[in-house]
């Protein structure tokens, strides 16, 4: 029997390389844990039983011919269901998309089928990625593995469920306002949400488009920097990835961190935080001190206002996006009527309460007479706290805040009241709308479930993230 | 911003789902406009940011973010399936109900 939770990305790899153990047995034993243990968390939505079986035996016939094979080769991973495989259900936990199999691979799937990753199973999440809890998905609850009676934080809660109970090694969330981060923070996971650009969108399922982002939830930076490295770059199908060229030698091997200057962000201090999680951000900014890091106050004065932007900019691309989902395209159920009744009745019928939600909102604030009050000013703001953070970084090499004001809250205590479940992403949501990469890494306070640390760094300066992330652990 | 403080109304509320596409039934009506009023009273926070000087229409734009004006030619084999994930299909064709009331 295998002991899934000590498995990390580079220890799985070395074990199969020296022969320790099979990908095949590795993922027969995994699928077996997950048929008893996921019935007490509920992150899969779909298990992709032989389709992995059929993955991991390529990888052993790759290591029984002695041909090298990649880190990510052979390594179980959780994929968001907001992200395509080909011809495998892909729901984004709507009812609206109950139907649906892919028809092509996503990018990030096909660049990590090449390197022959297995793809164990499509992981529960909020509503086409609107939620922060997971309770928005149309189909299942999930639990926080670290506590059953709280959520597991959202919208990537289920792949951070699945890595967190070790029914995968590691996964791939999406990330338009803090869902990676957020559930990483949760869960107790690394979760990297990356600069704008540096990984396609091709055959994400678009909330925002010029928020989203795909990226990793990891049980250390190790793995998180492993799985980026794989997955980043230019893709001629999405015109806004970026030729992003990151490997894990990037990293910088130092023993500390002199010569870095770290920006503690004043305002997100200035929120009612909790005690213990005041402290814990204090033990890793004396960590970071330690580490040699130069650590200040900093100052970010509309960082605010973040939250009042994102929640114009993004209903307004929900609204758009969301229109493809005519009950039609993918086809949900047989109505009677006209066109146009069946719009009604599927779109009605088959999207959830917060995605109507922000449908309804998206369409009024684009709406004639209202578009320059509210889309053109946020749009206008959100240049403002972007260029607030260019200034920030002359300074500093990396900002710091917590990922949230809290830690995993309990099922149904936000689920009724949608401003408070929004708040939950007010520290994450900045790093979205300045098109920043940002990374959450687990910290502990005295209390039982814990916090994340967030760290941002300026666009395409991941390798900062990771640096830091690793030496943070060798500490602890 | 708007300078009276908008708030919208049930009536609006129609219109919009009107405008959205979505049905949905009367006794959630209520509900929708005060969820909608308790976001919008929340993001008018941004009225008291001063924005005069923000142009957005600079910067942001770069001719090597331009593609290259070639052709390029992709893998279509897969369009039967396109057509499968359809409602309904006739022969090679997508199959839609009256547009129009008969």
């Amino acid at each position: 029997m295998i002991t899934f939770h000590e498995l990390t990305i580079k220890k799985t790899h070395d074990l199969l390389v020296n022969k320790e153990i099979s990908a095949f047995d590795l993922t027969r034993e995994l699928l077996e844990y997950i048929s008893d243990k996921d019935k007490e968390i509920g992150a899969y939505l779909s298990i992709r039983h032989d389709e992995a079986l059929a993955e991991a035996n390529e990888t052993d016939k790759k290591i029984a011919a002695r041909e090298e094979i990649d880190y990510l080769a052979g390594i179980p991973l959780a994929i968001k269901d907001n992200m395509l495989i080909k011809d495998w259900p892909a729901t984004a936990a709507s009812k609206i998309l109950k139907n649906y199999r892919a028809t092509y691979d996503a990018t990030v799937i096909k660049k990590l089928k090449e390197a022959g990753a297995i793809f164990i199973g499509k992981a529960n999440m909020d509503e086409f990625a609107m939620g922060s809890s997971t309770e928005n998905s149309a189909y299942q609850l999930t639990k926080n593995p670290l506590d059953p009676t709280t959520v597991p934080g959202g919208s990537s809660g289920g792949v951070a469920a699945a890595v967190a109970s070790h029914q995968a090694i590691a996964g791939l969330g999406s990330d338009t306002g803090g869902s990676i981060r957020q559930p990483a923070a949760f869960c107790g996971l690394v979760g990297l949400k990356p600069t704008y650009g540096a990984v396609s969108r091709f055959g994400l399922m678009a909330l925002a488009s010029s928020l989203d982002q795909i990226g990793p939830l990891t049980k250390n930076t190790e793995d998180s920097a492993l799985l980026f490295e794989k997955i980043c770059g230019e893709d001629k199908h999405d015109a806004t990835s970026k030729a992003v060229s990151f490997s894990f030698s990037d990293i910088q091997k130092t023993a500390d961190l002199k010569k870095m200057k770290i920006g503690v962000i004043k305002e997100c201090f200035e929120q009612n935080l909790d005690e213990d999680l005041k402290n814990s951000i204090q033990n890793s900014i004396n960590q970071l001190k330690t580490l040699g890091a130069e650590v200040e106050e900093v100052s970010i004065p509309h960082i605010d206002a973040s939250l009042a932007c994102y929640y114009i900019i993004l209903p307004a691309e929900v609204s758009a996006n969301l229109a493809r989902y005519d009950g039609l395209r993918y086809a949900v159920n047989e109505l009677g009527g006209t066109l146009k009744e069946r719009y009604f009745k599927n779109r009605g019928r088959n999207f959830g309460p917060e995605v109507r939600r922000r449908i309804v909102l998206g369409t009024f604030v684009l709406s004639a007479g209202y578009y320059d009050a509210y889309y053109l000013k946020a749009k206008k703001v959100q240049k403002l706290i972007k260029q607030e953070f260019d200034k920030a970084f002359e300074r500093y090499q990396l900002l710091l805040s917590p990922t949230t004001p809290s830690s995993a809250f309990k099922i149904g205590e936000k689920v009724s009241d949608p401003l408070a479940m929004y708040l939950s992403d007010i520290f994450t949501v900045p790093a979205n709308i300045a098109g920043l990469p940002a990374i959450s890494l687990p910290i502990w306070g005295g209390n039982k479930l814990p916090y994340g640390l967030q760290l941002i760094a300026p666009a395409l300066e991941e390798k900062r993230l990771f640096q830091a992330g690793i030496l943070l652990e060798k500490i602890k | 911003m708007a300078k009276e403080e908008k708030t919208i109304t049930e009536k609006e509320v129609e219109h919009l789902l009107e405008l959205s596409r979505m049905e949905i039934q009367d006794k959630e009506k209520k509900q929708l406009a005060d969820e909608l009023n308790g976001i919008l009273n929340y993001v008018r926070e941004l009225e008291r940011i001063p924005t005069a000087g923000i142009n957005l229409d600079a910067g942001d734009f770069s001719k090597k973010d331009l593609r290259t004006d070639q052709p390029e030619t992709e893998d279509l084999s897969d369009w039967e399936k396109l057509i499968d994930a359809f409602s309904e299909r006739k022969e090679k064709w997508l199959k839609i109900p009256p547009v129009f009331d008969r």
